[in-house]
């Protein structure tokens, strides 16, 4: 049911095709016009609009009709979205194909036909574009009803022998992919490094291993991504770039047509040079690739994001108001606010703290930009339902509350911080420890560094670099960069909140 | 046009998503003329949008009628949680959410991954639906929790995906050698070919590791059983067959269909190895113990317990069961080869009537009379047929003129000859062969028995060396045992 909030978002302004015959239908339109309207969702009004209890049958049974009728409208055939060239385009048209002929196909109707029609196109879009799973699923069902049912002997031989392959192929690629999966979810919950690493090199091991009769570009692009999961579970950004880089010169040798299988590594490469806090070869990449990719796609916000990032983690402050702007500007216009939003207002409540740290000096003209803007959405933080997102939020505060020396404030945030065992980045245990001597030392400058000193060493010592982070938004500005702030905002005066 | 007014027949009463614009209206009308319309044309379907026929106007309208209809059947209703009523329905719904899981739009593909969470990797567990299935949980699979909060259950998720994809493999070879095995039977392959296939293919199946699940065993298990036959080892496909059926869970409503499958081919092994005594009693307990309002498998095993009847000798228990297909319409429905095997049945219980081999009583239902042209009506496709149902249409349409129409002149003896040169060649054809050889001595020998019998000897001598059974022919090759068809028509 959370999900209709972000669909509604996504819908922009796209015309909703709804049964208004149905109460169903009628109720939901009324509920989708109000929500496209409201800038935040408010239960009450929900119910209001729909003349109904609030949490009532009614008012849930609407907002699961409505996620539905959005879900199916989002991921409906549109015109030119066949010739579009597009990967996620070319998937979407081969699934809706093989889904209607697999509902038809099941009835053993012998006079109709449209079921290995549907089936013979999907197939060849699906081996033009690597689709592999729905190759191999298309072609068994070919070859299935061609061999008896709709009897055709050249079409049977033919799609005979794709399906042969395309089932091998499958079967090594999805267990690569599950491998991967695997290893990855694990790397991002925190397990030992060690053992994930050797469960990599057995996953590249097998993919070694692929017989000749089954060989497949996928599987070579897998081998990229796993040696590349390796390297950010090794903590080597220069193996990620090395692994990358590639795959990116296999694609460009094979000649394959979609950018968007590019565009991954090109991410990857992005991620490694943020990982090494790299910024002049992070911006010199993300200039080339906001070149190449098309304004309207996803991937060019992540990469709008990963100049934001860059900027905050290699203390390139002044370029990072310039990157937010061209992030905000770009969700405005593209109307992904649902999925950038929160990052996005993670990166502007950073940059407001380090105007009122003084550390960013907005120019003039200025008054109406994106800072004045961010500060007065700063509490929106915590409208997202992100424990990580909330912590960042009393960080911000209990830094902000420092500089003006309300301490009682201060203290309260600090509080509310979430403890070192609920977070899975290591260096965060660090940090809080840091952060307590702020105000075990009464909030004495020389106190509160000299007690600190011993767990700075050891956040040092967890370089940022290393692959920590199970998500690059974990911490935006480095730890210790935040440290240094913070210890220049206290006085060598101890103040007792007793 | 035709793919079109199917995919409409598919939608059906259900919403076209289209707007309100002018070519939506348009889009619209296409869609109730291909409803309406028995045999829709292009020019019909233009003419009533008012666009010329060919036209690139028209050619948009029917790209965006198409589009319409697949948004419109593949479109979800989270809100329907009632189970699905049947197979077809769970099989409808499972692949409406698979094609949602493969969106582009990240939040669309939520709703879908979610409802196959929910609902659907459960309900296609529950209909043996193992494509959806394991798409729905490779689709899952790759869109873990934000949290670890659901570690284990997404853990457990991965290597349940594992064990399906495993499985998927296993269960696709085992019919991919299935179907080729169908192929085969159609481009009618030798014997030693299917027999080379067959050994290749079990070895395949057996060194591929994957749960045990009841498809792929029924699947290598007719698979092993059609080698036992195609050999002729019909002891070791009674054997096979006997080990199938116990490895089954009776209580299972799914591994009663299965069951059903390897319990008819066992009464068929039985026929096979002309065990009839034995095949008898167990093709009567059989039909004990199945529903008789199954359409396939009632009535295929009624049809073995006839053929075999007649094969041992049994008329007038044949005759009975005959009549209880005809009072209860048992095999309505089925495909057309089973209604021409009923009409050859048919036939030889009335010609088995007339000879007075079978009785009949007042007031009961009756056979048709043989009318031999409304026969070869009722059996076109077997006259087709190079063996098999072409030799009983053919001795049939002699016996009967044989017993009925001896004033007239028979005029077959030719046709038959040159049938039996370009047809019946092979050794498992010998014993039909040498029959029609024997039965055309009737009419070109002008019925008189003893010169008859003196020049039908050489292909009688032929029956009596080559039994029923040495050259492995099939069993539907002879329903009523030439040597006693030879015998009633001399004792006539």
């Amino acid at each position: 049911m959370d999900y209709v909030y972000d669909l509604v978002g996504q819908m922009g302004s796209r015309r909703l095709s709804i049964d208004l015959k149905t109460p169903n239908g009628k109720r939901a339109f009324r509920l989708y016009q109000y929500l496209q309207q409201a800038d935040h969702h408010a239960p009450e009004a929900e119910a209001a609009v729909l003349g109904c209890p609030v949490g009532g049958t009614v008012h849930r049974r609407t907002l699961r009709y409505l996620e539905g009728v959005l879900a199916n409208n989002l991921s409906a055939l549109q015109p030119g979205e066949m010739t579009s060239g597009k990967l996620a385009d070319v998937r979407k048209y081969v699934w809706k194909l093989i889904a209607i002929a697999r509902r038809r196909v099941i009835h053993l109707d012998a006079s109709s036909s449209l079921g290995i029609h549907l089936l013979k196109e999907a197939f060849q879009m699906a081996e033009e574009a690597g689709l592999v799973l729905a190759a191999k699923i298309a072609s068994e069902t070919i070859a299935v009803f061609t061999a008896h049912l709709n009897f055709d002997e050249k079409a049977y031989l033919f799609y005979r022998e794709r399906a042969n392959y395309y089932r091998q192929v499958n079967l090594l690629l999805q267990q690569g992919i599950l491998d991967f999966q695997e290893i990855h979810y694990r790397h991002t919950t925190g397990e030992e490094a060690a053992t994930l690493v050797e469960r990599a090199t057995a996953a590249l091991d097998r993919l070694k291993n692929v017989p000749v009769a089954a060989q497949h570009f996928t599987l070579d692009l897998l081998t990229f991504q796993v040696k590349i999961l390796r390297a950010t579970i090794q903590r080597k950004p220069e193996d990620i770039i090395a692994s990358a880089n590639g795959a990116l010169a296999f694609l460009t040798e094979m000649g394959n047509a979609f950018p968007e299988r590019r565009l991954t590594y090109h991410l990857y490469l992005g991620h490694a040079y943020l990982l090494s806090n790299n910024y002049e070869r992070g911006i010199e990449l993300t200039d080339q690739l906001l070149e190449e990719i098309a304004p309207g796609s996803h991937n060019y916000g992540k990469i709008l994001e990963i100049r934001v990032l860059l900027s905050f983690r290699t203390g390139h402050y002044d370029e990072a108001t310039a990157a937010l702007e061209a992030l905000d500007h770009w969700v405005n216009t593209y109307g992904d606010a649902q999925i950038f939003g929160q990052n996005l207002a993670l990166f502007g409540a950073y940059l407001h703290l380090l105007r009122e740290l003084a550390v960013v000096v907005p120019p003039l003209n200025e008054e109406g930009g994106i800072l004045r803007k961010i500060k007065a959405n700063l509490s929106h933080l915590l409208l997202f339902n992100d424990p990580n997102c909330v912590n960042h939020y009393h960080l911000i505060n209990l830094m902000e509350q420092l500089a003006r020396r309300r301490y009682r404030v201060a203290l309260k945030h600090w509080q509310a911080m979430l403890p070192s065992n609920q977070v899975t980045n290591p260096r965060y245990k660090y940090f809080h420890a840091l952060l307590s001597t702020v105000f075990e030392q009464g909030f004495h400058r020389v106190a509160v560094e000299r007690h600190g000193a011993k767990y700075l060493i050891k956040l040092q010592a967890k370089a940022l670099g290393e692959g920590f982070l199970a998500s690059n938004v974990e911490e935006i500005i480095p730890f210790e960069s935040l440290w240094a702030l913070l210890l220049q905002q206290l006085r060598n005066k101890r103040t007792n909140l007793r | 046009m035709i793919y079109l007014q199917e995919l409409a027949n598919m939608l059906g009463d259900g919403f076209l998503p289209v707007g309100e614009g002018k070519r939506d209206q348009r889009v619209k009308r296409l869609f109730l003329y291909l409803k309406e319309a028995p045999a829709p044309t292009d020019e019909q379907a233009a003419t009533t949008l008012g666009l010329p026929a060919g036209s690139s106007a028209y050619r948009k309208v029917k790209h965006h009628l198409k589009l319409a209809l697949i948004n419109g059947i593949l479109a979800i209703d989270i809100t329907d949680k009632s189970p699905p009523e049947n197979r077809f329905s769970a099989n409808d719904k499972l692949w409406n959410y698979v094609q949602g899981t493969q969106c582009s739009s990240s939040a669309a593909r939520a709703v879908f991954l979610e409802a196959m969470r929910e609902q659907g990797i459960e309900n296609a567990r529950t209909f043996d639906l193992q494509e959806p299935l394991l798409i729905g949980a490779l689709a899952v699979a790759k869109n873990p929790p934000a949290t670890s909060s659901r570690k284990n259950d997404y853990l457990a998720l991965l290597d349940m995906a594992r064990v399906e994809l495993a499985y998927d493999y296993k269960l696709q070879v085992s019919f991919k050698h299935s179907q080729h095995l169908t192929f085969m039977n159609v481009m009618r392959e030798s014997n030693e070919a299917k027999t080379i296939y067959l050994s290749e293919a079990l070895k395949e199946i057996d060194a591929i590791v994957a749960v045990d699940r009841n498809r792929v065993r029924l699947t290598r298990a007719t698979l092993g059983l059609k080698l036992s036959v195609t050999r002729g080892e019909y002891e070791e496909g009674i054997a096979i067959s006997k080990a199938a059926i116990a490895s089954f869970n009776q209580d299972n409503p799914i591994h009663a269909k299965s069951i059903n499958i390897f319990k008819n081919n066992l009464v068929r092994l039985y026929l096979n190895a002309a065990l009839h005594e034995e095949g008898l009693d167990f093709a009567l307990e059989t039909l004990s113990q199945m529903d008789h309002r199954d359409p396939f498998d009632y009535y295929s095993t009624k049809e073995l317990l006839i053929v075999m009847a007649m094969r041992g000798g049994q008329y007038q228990l044949a005759y009975g069961h005959f009549l209880d297909v005809l009072q209860n319409k048992l095999g309505t429905g089925l495909a057309s080869n089973y209604q021409e095997t009923q009409a050859i049945l048919e036939a030889y219980l009335y010609l088995l009537t007339r000879i007075g081999l079978v009785t009949t009583q007042a007031g009961e239902t009756s056979l048709n009379p043989l009318r031999i042209g409304k026969f070869l009506n009722e059996t076109e496709t077997s006259q087709q047929e190079k063996g098999l149902r072409n030799i009983h249409v053919i001795i049939i349409k002699v016996m009967e003129h044989i017993l009925f129409k001896r004033d007239k002149e028979f005029d077959q003896a030719d046709a038959i000859r040159k049938y039996i040169h370009r047809h019946l060649g092979e050794p498992q054809h010998l014993r039909a062969k040498s029959f029609l050889l024997a039965l055309i001595q009737f009419p070109e020998n002008g019925y008189h028995k003893p010169l008859v019998m003196q020049s039908a000897e050489k292909y009688l001598q032929r029956l009596r060396d080559n039994p029923m059974g040495k050259h492995f022919e099939h069993p539907y090759t002879e329903i009523v045992g030439y040597e006693a068809l030879w015998s009633f028509l001399m004792k006539k």
